[in-house]
């Protein structure tokens, strides 16, 4: 019988063990943050008057995150405060380049259940307009 | 039955409706003195979504999330996906079962495991008449 372990981090090597003693999650694949380098992973929605950003950061306060808009790039950033004086911060540096310019006054930002969602609207003057044609 | 394979119509043929991937949660436990903390991430998953049973000293946590959905938006981009979460753990013997605190915000679940209280070994007193 296996029994909880000191101080285990995230890639911890001994966490394999735990999985022998453990009746669900036995020949369950571990979560993946993603197959990009970057620790906290996004997901994109789009059409053609607006976009929205998911980040997943579980385990964050909504007042640690700084984002911006700086023309075509969504800036998502922050730090953690750590639990005990001198702790672990974990910091987010991430630039997500949107595919139109969006209205930087209406973006809307809402965290809940560790998912960040940004939602943004499409630029007005960035909207393709029609051209007429004319005959001769 | 005579039906054979060639002759099965096709409404008879049933596809497995594809099942919702269950992940262990990325995890990490302390300790100290007083007790073991495991910290589990788990994005997307409600309060109302989250169940946590102790039964013969097998903690077992699951937790379902839902696929986002936006009415009339294309999913471009994908780095992650929505799982439902499945984990347990065998507890060890100096834990408390009776006194498991678990809290979820913002996506992190915090289960505290104290230990029982160690019985204080007593000094007898030897006297001689």
């Amino acid at each position: 019988m296996l029994h909880l372990l000191d101080e285990l981090r995230f890639n911890n090597p001994w966490r394999d063990l735990d999985r022998l003693s453990s009746e669900v999650g036995r020949f369950l694949p571990r979560a993946q943050a993603s197959v990009s380098p970057y620790r906290r992973p996004v997901n994109i929605f789009t059409n053609e008057n607006g976009i929205k950003v998911l980040l997943s950061i579980p385990g964050w306060k909504a007042e640690w995150l700084n984002l911006s808009v700086v023309g075509q790039k969504l800036l998502l950033k922050g730090e953690t405060v750590a639990e005990t004086e001198g702790g672990a911060t974990e910091k987010l540096n991430r630039v997500v380049n949107l595919p139109f310019r969006v209205q930087d006054d209406e973006v809307e930002a809402s965290y809940k259940n560790g998912i960040l969602t940004v939602d943004m609207v499409r630029c007005e003057l960035d909207k393709p307009k029609k051209i007429e044609i004319h005959a001769a | 039955m005579n039906a054979t394979v060639a002759e099965r119509k096709e409404s008879e043929v049933t596809r497995p409706v594809p099942e919702r991937r269950v992940v262990v949660p990325e995890y990490r436990i302390h300790s100290d003195d007083s007790g073991y903390r495991v910290l589990a991430e788990m994005p997307g998953v409600d309060q109302s979504d989250l169940e946590i049973q102790l039964e013969s000293r097998l903690l077992t946590i699951t937790g379902k999330t839902t696929t986002p959905f936006f009415e009339g938006f294309e999913n471009v981009y994908n780095e992650f996906s929505s799982y439902d979460y499945a984990a347990s753990f065998k507890l060890a013997e100096d834990i408390n079962s009776d006194a498991i605190e678990a809290k979820l915000i913002n996506g992190m679940l915090e289960v505290r495991l104290p230990k029982a209280e160690e019985r204080v070994p007593k000094n007898i007193k030897v006297t001689s008449s």
